[in-house]
């Protein structure tokens, strides 16, 4: 079959010369020989498009407790994943399937391991296997969703389930294997033993991950790509427990392209001792009451945010399911935030003040050049994330396609930036917060310095309400007296009504760097925003859980106990 | 090889505790795991709930996992962690927290805990802290419940829950030598490359798994362990499907307790050969169509798992468990066999017992050589059954209606509370048959029964999920055997209606015994409670059992041709 390429390309397609590479050229063979006997082996489910993405990771952890190693790893290991569609652009086997046979996202894609040799009848004999179960499956899901289609109502959205893209080559040498990581065990040790202090402690822990990637994509268009990344991340956390039940941790974490970018250790122990302390007044801390009112967001957490409550409600494919909310699939060009912000989303972006981003990459997961997707501007809604799924507000891809391994690319978030054009020191915003008070005639009202992603439901079975996991809290009062730590705060609300009621933006900059969850599996992403003033947020009070505190003291702060001191 | 060094002192557990000897002193690990574990007994209290036992039980372990598909190389990995298990009693020995599953499915698991791999006291002590912490609190909630349960029903206690045993102070540590994760990779390389040569198959893999473990007990009774439990397996395993697009399988697996004790690079590639052979024997042959009524033959493989399967599962966990969901009566259930001491279990040609100190059996070593069981307690030689008869039960810590006191026969894995296994199962058969005769037995008894043929099944499946009408897997490899000889593949069959009966029903056995090493199952069906054992058995030849062709709907072949198949 002769794939169809689109001349209106809206940039070249990226191309480098391409050395020899026994994964791609084996993976490419067995491609080509899959397309051409099973294009027409049904002429009743034409396979027009096949894609094959090999992903190689060399990993090695490590970790430290309490000044000793806990956990050491090392392996390599592959996996391919096979997307076969069957049917046409128009309609094929990715359909949504909305009446009775409807079962909910069905994400899976067919992926297994792959040899880590280079030994090309192994490599094709991989392929061959998840080939054909991928081809059967689409057959399958394509004749249940063209069933499907015939005997439902019609759909609000009938754009086309796939996009003409330009197919792209590329290819780059290999990065190298991840280092042992030598001076990084006793680092560990040092920087996990200080938390050997503090009483109130009940766990704490220091990780290191290093892994390498290389990824090879080929395609029935024509692509191929050979690229990678590495990436080392820190993460120290820790634990502590209230005498009411409740459980606090306060963690952080980096993530850079190479152990050398770390901060230097002195940085990382004030961090923990940070850490501690903010942790040790959170435990003294009066439990959270329900709260109405103005509340800043500090620099990272409004990135949060903004990831949780914007970001996910963006990504195309949402716009289409007749199962999601449909947030904003007929927004283009209304107000969604204050006007003096805008949004966007930049794959290519790889570092933004002197920080590196973790959602950054070249290529997405089908292929297509990660491209800038301008999302709101001036305050009003202008895109959205795009991977290979139209929409009927968006045609094409722009670069946004993710997934981890077994799972189906859908639109994802990679490098979300807020942007203000107007901004005031960051400095002042306490003191806006404390005029917003009066103003409402509150005696006080919230600092989020530090949140955590959560659960956000978009379907329209349940209410439009999102969570995410405030993790340090301050109370701020409005007759200046000094700010106070709560904990157990859960925010509530709906979306859309929060996001208009902000009121001015800090001229700092945060930057989170983290993992993704959704239905496509667990990708990179970073994203940053400046301090945020809202004038009204609605808090709740956490879920408490119901263990006791330890009945003993932590052994090293046991007066009886001898020759543990730390 | 190992050099062991055993230290063995018994004392009654009702004598003061023993006093501590040198290398207790200057291991690493026991000092602030026994300061933790008194600190714990002392310490910790709950509405005057006190604990009256605390276990700690703490793995070393280095895992290598390498795997090897068509001769290239596909996984290699490997970790070092350790893993920390508590087993916390309250109340009293005559009436604990355990033994009793709650109406919520939960009450029968120790508390586990991963803990720094590297020594330091204060890590160690940490995380003892909190893992002692949980598994008091989940004891005193448990214990508390099955009070409450007891007073509801007015039952009166029949058994207790912890008997007396003896206090060993052992140390067998190992200096065995790590497996070198290039010679295993070298290993599978060439393993899986054997089935490469066979066009006719899908796929072929050959992996190494190594659980480098070394395990330390110590309890408030005064033992105190520390021994090498390391433990190696080869899995060499190809799949394919037959003509009629069923889907086929063959696999072995080997075991060692020492990297040198491994199977050798040629020894594989044998094996491989063999399976493959196997694998196109199967798929050429027809599938079964109708059911077979007729004596069995099991040789091999198959009859070291048909022992296992009726015999160490018939006398496993022999102690009732305290249901408070009477509904949960079916999945707790004691093996079969158990209740019925004095009664006959097993053919009169048959005798048995399980010794778990036997570390080899002609040149073998034993997988299940477990000389110290998982509390601590020595084990022993138990004659379970004499002439067909039962006599005796595998035994620990908490007794059976009418055996007590434990025989060293308590094992599980770290997350499941030890419960009475066999180790290493001995089957002693009377008037044994050569080979070629017990294969003319098997077809003299089918011609009496007017059947063409009768059935040989040389390897039986260890998932037992199959076959919900039976207590025996299915067979992955059988034949039909010929009055003339010749024999034919037979596949798609599985037991049917097979109950621990057939144990009753061996009429013949071969002169020969041979050493079966395997993983054992749990009890109660669990499927996560594996621990090494074996069998040493010889052929058994059982009279009658049915076999029924396996209902399922094939799989569609592939559209394409295998790159194996395809290259010319």
């Amino acid at each position: 079959m002769l794939a169809v390429l689109l001349a209106a390309a809206l940039l070249p397609s990226s191309s480098r010369a391409q050395p020899p590479d026994p994964v791609l050229d084996a993976l490419s063979a067995e491609l080509r020989r899959s397309v051409k006997g099973l294009r027409m082996a049904e002429p009743g489910t034409p396979l027009y498009y096949l894609s094959y993405q090999a992903v190689e990771t060399r990993a090695r952890s490590l970790s430290a407790i309490l000044g000793s190693l806990h956990e050491e790893s090392e392996g390599v290991s592959r996996t391919l994943d096979v997307d076969a569609r069957v049917g046409s652009r128009a309609l094929d086997n990715t359909h949504q399937i909305k009446g009775a046979e409807s079962a909910g996202h069905e994400d899976a894609s067919a992926a297994g391991e792959l040899p880590v040799d280079d030994e090309p009848r192994a490599l094709r004999q991989a392929a061959w296997e998840l080939t054909d179960r991928a081809f059967k499956e689409a057959q399958s899901r394509y004749t249940k969703a063209a069933a499907d289609k015939a005997v439902t109502a019609d759909e609000a959205d009938d754009s086309a389930d796939f996009s003409a893209e330009a197919p792209q080559r590329w290819s780059e040498p290999a990065l190298p294997a991840p280092p042992d990581p030598g001076p990084w065990r006793d680092r560990l040790r040092r920087l996990s033993s200080g938390a050997a202090r503090y009483p109130f402690l009940v766990g704490s822990n220091a990780a290191l991950s290093l892994e390498t990637r290389r990824r090879w994509f080929a395609d029935s268009d024509g692509a191929a790509l050979a690229d990678g990344d590495a990436v080392v991340r820190l993460d120290v956390a820790l634990t502590a427990r209230t005498t009411g039940g409740m459980e606090l941790d306060r963690s952080a974490s980096w993530s850079e392209p190479s152990l050398d970018r770390l901060p230097p250790e002195e940085e990382l122990a004030a961090v923990l001792t940070r850490l501690a302390e903010e942790l040790g007044e959170l435990v003294r801390a009066p439990d959270a009451v329900p709260y109405q009112g103005p509340a800043v967001f500090g620099s990272t957490a409004a990135a949060v945010l903004f990831h949780e409550i914007l970001g996910h409600r963006l990504e195309g494919h949402r716009q289409k399911l007749e199962s999601e909310g449909q947030t904003f699939a007929k927004k283009l060009g209304q107000p969604v935030t204050a006007e003096f912000l805008s949004v966007y989303d930049d794959p290519s972006l790889r570092a933004l003040g002197g920080r590196a981003l973790s959602g950054a990459y070249r290529f997405d997961d089908e292929g297509q050049p990660g491209r800038r997707a301008q999302l709101v501007k001036d305050g009003r809604l202008t895109g959205f994330l795009m991977s290979r799924a139209p929409i009927a507000a968006a045609p094409r891809s722009n670069g946004h396609g993710r997934r981890s391994s077994g799972r189906r690319a859908v639109a994802r978030m990679a490098n979300l930036v807020v942007e203000a054009s107007r901004t005031v020191p960051a400095k002042d915003l306490r003191a806006l917060l404390r005029a917003e008070l009066k103003r409402q005639d509150k005696p006080w009202g919230l600092w989020f310095e530090d949140i955590e992603g959560g659960y956000t439901t978009t379907t329209r079975d349940a209410n439009q309400a999102f969570e995410v996991q405030p993790k340090l809290v301050y109370r701020v009062w409005a007759d200046g007296r000094p700010d106070e730590p709560v904990h157990g705060v859960d925010i509530v609300g709906t979306p859309l009504a929060s996001f208009m009621k902000i009121v001015a933006a800090g001229d700092d900059l945060g930057v989170f760097n983290g993992v993704c969850g959704a239905e496509s599996g667990w990708v990179p992403v970073s994203a940053s925003a400046p301090s945020l003033l809202f004038s009204e947020i609605e808090v709740e009070k956490g879920r408490k859980d119901a263990e006791r505190p330890p009945l003993l003291p932590a052994p090293h702060h046991d007066p009886r106990v001898k020759g543990l001191r730390p | 090889m190992r050099a062991a060094v055993l230290a063995l002192f018994l004392a009654s557990a009702a004598a003061a505790a023993t006093p501590p000897t040198a290398w207790v002193a200057a291991d690493p690990v026991f000092p602030p795991l026994i300061a933790e574990l008194e600190r714990s007994m002392s310490g910790l209290a709950l509405e005057d709930v006190r604990p009256y036992y605390l276990a700690y039980k703490i793995v070393d372990q280095r895992r290598v996992i390498v795997e090897a598909s068509l001769g290239a190389l596909k996984t290699s990995y490997e970790d070092r962690r350790r893993l920390a298990g508590a087993d916390l009693r309250v109340g009293s020995a005559a009436f604990d927290n355990t033994d009793f599953i709650g109406a919520d499915g939960g009450g029968h698991a120790p508390f586990t805990i991963q803990v720094p791999y590297e020594d330091g006291p204060l890590s160690l002590r940490h995380a003892l802290w909190w893992l002692s912490d949980a598994a008091f609190k989940s004891a005193h909630q448990r214990w508390s419940q099955k009070d409450a349960f007891r007073r509801a029903k007015n039952r009166p206690e029949l058994l207790p829950d912890l008997t007396p045993a003896p206090v060993a102070v052992v140390d067998a540590l190992g200096t065995s030598a790590a497996l070198a994760r290039s010679r295993a990779e070298a290993d599978v390389r060439r393993a899986s490359a054997v089935f490469a040569k066979y066009p006719a198959l899908h796929g072929g893999r050959a992996a190494v798994y190594a659980w480098e473990d070394t395990v330390r007990f110590a309890d408030s009774e005064g033992r105190r362990q520390r021994r090498d439990a390391a433990r190696f397996q080869v899995v060499l395993v190809a799949w394919t499907q037959a003509p009629d697009g069923t889907a086929l399988s063959q696999e072995r697996k080997l075991y060692a307790r020492g990297a040198a004790d491994l199977p050798s690079s040629e020894f594989l590639s044998a094996q491989a050969r063999e399976l493959a052979g196997e694998l196109a024997a199967l798929s050429a042959a027809p599938a079964m169509e109708r059911p077979y009524i007729g004596p069995v033959l099991f040789e091999g493989q198959a009859a070291g798992e048909f022992f296992n399967q009726l015999l160490a599962h018939g006398l496993e966990a022999p102690r009732e468990l305290w249901l408070e969901d009477e509904s949960q009566r079916h999945t707790y259930a004691p093996g079969p066999l158990t209740g019925r001491l004095e009664l006959r279990v097993a053919s009169p040609l048959l005798s048995a017992y399980d010794d778990p100190t036997q570390a080899a059996f002609a040149g073998t070593a034993l997988n299940g050589y477990a000389p110290l069981d998982d509390e601590g307690v020595p084990a022993r030689r138990v004659d379970l059954v004499e002439k067909g008869i039962l006599k005796d039960l595998p035994l620990g810590r908490t007794p059976a209606r009418e055996r007590s006191g434990s025989n060293g026969h308590s094992r599980a894995s770290l997350e499941h509370l030890p419960t009475p296994r066999t180790a290493c199962l001995f089957i002693e058969a009377a008037g044994g048959l050569s080979g070629p005769a017990l294969r003319a037995e098997l077809n003299r008894r089918a011609a009496e029964l007017g059947l063409p043929f009768g059935v040989v099944v040389r390897r039986l499946a260890a998932d037992i999920s199959v076959s919900p009408g039976s207590l025996l897997a299915a067979p992955l490899y059988a034949v039909k055997l010929y009055p003339d000889g010749r024999e034919e593949p037979l596949r798609g069959a599985v037991f049917d209606e097979v109950g621990t009966r057939a144990l009753r029903d061996v009429v013949a056995a071969g002169s020969e015994r041979r050493a079966y090493n395997f993983e054992q199952g749990g009890p109660y069906g669990s499927d996560d409670d594996n621990v090494p054992a074996s069998v040493v058995h010889p052929d058994a030849l059982v009279s009658e059992l049915v076999l029924v062709p396996l209902e399922r709907e094939p799989d569609r072949l592939p559209y394409l041709p295998s790159p194996l198949a395809a290259r010319k």
